[in-house]
């Protein structure tokens, strides 16, 4: 084998590693909080969590809103 | 005996660039998000930094989130240009925005790591990986590293036939930003909303899942080998152009319509970001 196909191996090797490492971490991560929290913690998801406030969209809304996705409304200013 | 002779220079017609200008023009896509949060840094280190994190909080997500997917939906929209039109100016920009993709999910993924403590109870792992939303965009953000740090010429030399093989990761990446999307914002509340947004309404933001499914299933089509084999070989022809005309029209159009959501939700979050008053 020649030095520059063995050479493009081992970088293959190498950033094969970087790829697999990163997917464990995200699966390690993703594995623990189902541990720690329960399954229902992890999928369920307040409404409003991860979304910017426009696009809350059950409170006085025409569409009916989803038990699940729209529980009380968050209380992310602090009292009034 | 060689003689040389002094040509008298002729008159060098100077073309305008379009190629490098329609580059340059794009690339504002990549830059538009840090410009937008700017005055919102400012604050956070250099002014009150209570409002700060409230206002950095608030818009990190639209501003940087939809700054990294148009970044994604340029960057996959490259490879079906070439088949349809056989142009080559803008190959550059493939890496150019898989590399401000990068940039905006790295940015996001701070901010969401360090900065978001109001909105998910718990330490920094809970802040990234404990939803299935966070999850899906971490993912994402973790499958882009190899792919950025592979990104440049001279890993492509490294890596020789390998490097491809490693870019097909952009594809799981892509599945990681859907079902990010799709915890994000879910199937949308009936299909009057749906069909709304599929004809560009941007203000139903609830549905924006499926303008990204809009945009996605265009970029399926044009990557299809059989559709691919059947327009280069008529491009190169040069036959059935009509066929041609009207299938590109079937795929500009939806395509068109869910660039228009993500880039006005886009201007529209960054403006607010950049006036301190985020959406």
């Amino acid at each position: 084998m020649k030095y520059r196909q063995r050479k493009q191996l081992r970088a293959k090797r190498l950033i094969r590693t970087v790829a697999a490492v990163c997917i464990i971490i995200v699966l390690a991560m993703g594995g623990s909080q189902i541990a720690l929290h329960g399954f229902h913690n992890f999928t369920v998801r307040q409404n409003g969590i991860g979304a910017s406030p426009g696009e809350i969209d059950c409170p006085g809304q025409n569409n009916p809103p989803d038990p699940v996705h729209c529980p009380k409304k968050l209380d992310v200013d602090g009292p009034p | 005996m060689m003689t040389t002779t002094l040509e008298k220079p002729t008159a060098v017609r100077r073309s305008i660039p379009t190629g490098a200008l329609g580059r340059w023009l794009l690339r504002v896509f990549i830059v538009l998000p840090f410009i937008f949060v700017l005055p919102e840094v400012y604050q956070l280190t250099l002014g009150n930094r209570e409002a700060g994190v409230v206002h950095i909080t608030t818009s990190t997500a639209d501003v940087f989130g939809n700054g990294a997917i148009i970044c994604l939906w340029l960057m996959l929209a490259v490879t079906p240009i070439i088949t349809m039109t056989g142009w080559k100016w803008h190959r550059p920009l493939r890496q150019n925005f898989g590399v401000g993709l990068f940039a905006c999910a790295l940015a996001d993924f701070i901010i969401a790591a360090t900065l978001t403590g109001n909105h998910f109870r718990g330490g920094l792992i809970t802040r990234i990986a404990g939803h299935t939303v966070t999850l899906a965009g971490t993912t994402a953000f973790f499958l882009a590293i190899p792919l950025v740090l592979t990104a440049s010429k001279k890993a492509q030399r490294w890596l020789g036939p390998h490097w491809q093989w490693l870019h097909r990761l952009t594809y799981f990446l892509w599945a990681a930003v859907m079902l990010h999307m799709l915890f994000l914002f879910g199937f949308g509340p009936n299909w009057d909303t749906v069909w709304a947004t599929l004809l560009g309404n941007s203000s139903l933001n609830s549905t924006f899942f499926y303008n990204a499914l809009e945009i996605s299933m265009v970029l399926v089509i044009m990557r299809l080998p059989p559709v691919v084999r059947w327009w280069t070989q008529n491009r190169r022809e040069g036959t059935q152009l009509p066929q041609r005309w009207l299938f590109a029209i079937a795929v500009a159009v939806p395509f068109a319509f869910g660039m228009y959501a993500f880039i006005h939700e886009f201007i529209n979050v960054g403006i607010g970001a950049f006036v301190l008053h985020p959406a």
